[in-house]
């Protein structure tokens, strides 16, 4: 347990030593200090403009942090052989897989809170209003980015960088539609419905992370909803990993 | 195989490695059936001129590669075995390490892993500094490091362990003379201690200069074993030795790939 505390803390330290996560984050600070700007045009609900310009720059950090760490966790490194003196340490490729995924969901976490603070403290100031659920929201969003980066950690363990970003994108994106696509399939065919079917229970259901309607409408989320999704992702994570160390362990380094 | 002190510490047997290209070009016999035996407390120089295997050699024996046939063995057991990795020290050739760690977190790192109690791991981290002569940049980040000071960190973490055996993938590689000499002496030192150094170079005279035997790997086969005295008698030097056996594996018809099947 020990070295796999290690290697999370050495992954914590370069992820924010590394000055491509400040740019990142600065990209998305700057989009939420936009939408202050913005939710000043009188159109339509000025709250609902500055939640939805919130929680996208919350998405677009959580996005690019799961592609771009996630991606450098095991591709980049194979590529550098910078895993290669570690390997040869007393330690299973399990667990150095293991400790680098908990490190970079450590930063995860704390990035996506400090997004979530941001934003909060900046409603606050604007409507005299405190949005205690965008923190809900947020955690959800970091459940549905902890998917997706043990999805991108699964992809480079066989890949190269460039297809592993490839392959973890289109994953997500279809993610973000398999229900409307389970929905719709059936009007292509026999064969779009069974695609429709095979996307829905294959690949992770990224509607199920989204909250904004309840952020917006302030409705409390049932502890039946957080738990099913805290759930969902464990069991996506729990299945993704399983064949990144499958494939990890069986890997050879020339 | 036993753990015995008899057992030697690192035995290679019959290794064979065939690397499986793409589908449309050939296979490519990379090692065949390399044997090679270094004992305890000795410095073995594993030489050979460039592609001739010595990396892909060192790669299975640290695990990073899994051979297609033979057998390899650390101080008598498989090097899978995490007690095997427990007692020995690896430096990659041209080694790439976290570059925002320190070159002190770097060996804390290390030490973690390896389990070494903190209070302990502290003074090992600043003996092992000391050693590399890094103890200036122990604060600074791999990053700002020249090429020489990678090397001699990662000299130093393939030592924190106090392995008892440390194989080296040409830790000479990007050294000024200055450097080198310095790293051959600590080799030297090692021994003394009672560690066994395994390594690989093209470099002659450091094998001539500080090993006690080698072995010669020409197209993935060791073309001969020996002491240096041994070499040296028989062809005047080691690069003699050297240049008469790459003279000799010139003539040869390529290997076979599906000898290593």
């Amino acid at each position: 347990m020990r070295a796999v505390l290690a290697i999370s803390r050495a992954t914590i330290l370069e992820c924010i030593r590394d000055r491509v996560l400040y740019s990142v984050v600065l990209f998305a600070l700057g989009l939420i200090l936009a939408s202050t700007f913005l939710s000043a045009v009188p159109i339509g609900n000025q709250r609902s403009i500055l939640v939805d310009f919130g929680y996208a720059g919350v998405s677009f950090l959580g996005l690019s942090l799961s592609i771009l760490l996630g991606i450098a966790l095991v591709s980049k490194e194979i590529e550098r052989k910078s895993l290669y003196w570690l390997l040869v340490k007393p330690l299973s490729r399990p667990q150095l897989l293991i400790g680098k995924y908990l490190g970079l969901v450590a930063v995860l976490l704390l990035d996506l809170q400090f997004m979530a603070l941001t934003f909060v403290l900046l409603f606050r100031v604007s409507y005299d209003q405190w949005l205690g659920s965008f923190f809900t929201g947020v955690a959800f969003l970091f459940l549905k980015f902890a998917v997706l980066t043990a999805i991108a950690v699964c992809f480079s363990t066989f890949s190269t960088p460039i297809l592993s970003i490839i392959y973890t994108l289109v994953v997500y994106f279809i993610g973000l539609s398999t229900a409307q696509f389970r929905v719709f399939a059936p009007r292509g065919g026999l064969v779009a419905a069974f695609l429709g079917e095979v996307f829905y229970y294959l690949l992770p259901n990224f509607d199920n992370f989204d909250v904004r309607k309840e952020l917006l409408t302030h409705a409390a989320l049932p502890a039946e909803q957080v738990l099913m999704a805290a759930l969902y992702a464990a069991a996506y994570i729990a299945l993704a990993f399983s064949i990144a160390l499958y494939i990890f362990d069986r890997r050879e380094f020339k | 195989m036993d753990d015995s002190a008899a057992a030697p510490a690192i035995e290679i047997r019959d290794l064979c490695k065939v690397f499986k290209d793409h589908w449309t070009r050939k296979k490519k016999l990379v090692l065949d059936r390399v044997s090679v035996e270094a004992r305890r407390g000795e410095i073995f120089g594993f030489i050979g001129p460039n592609g001739a295997g010595k990396s892909t050699t060192l790669k299975i024996l640290t695990g990073l590669l899994f051979p297609t046939s033979g057998a390899v063995h650390v101080l008598g057991r498989p090097v899978s075995d995490k007690e095997v990795r427990q007692r020995i020290g690896f430096l990659p050739e041209k080694p790439e390490f976290y570059t925002y760690l320190t070159g002190a977190e770097t060996l804390a790192l290390v030490g973690e892993i390896f389990g070494v109690p903190r209070a302990e791991l502290r003074r090992r981290t600043d003996e092992l500094l000391s050693l590399v002569r890094l103890s200036d940049a122990r604060d600074l980040p791999l990053r700002k490091y020249s090429k020489g000071m990678v090397q001699r960190i990662g000299l130093a973490q393939a030592l924190v362990n106090r392995p008892e055996v440390v194989i080296l993938d040409e830790p000479m590689s990007d050294l000024d003379p200055i450097g080198r000499r310095e790293i051959l002496d600590m080799l030297v030192a090692l021994k003394a201690g009672g560690t066994t150094v395994f390594f690989s170079t093209h470099i002659l005279f450091d094998v001539e200069s500080r090993c006690d035997r080698f072995a010669l790997l020409v197209k993935g086969r060791v073309r001969w074993t020996g002491t240096v005295a041994e070499a040296v008698t028989r062809w005047g030097s080691v690069e003699g030795a050297f240049m008469e056996k790459v003279r000799e594996a010139d003539l040869e018809s390529p290997p076979d790939p599906r000898a290593g099947r």
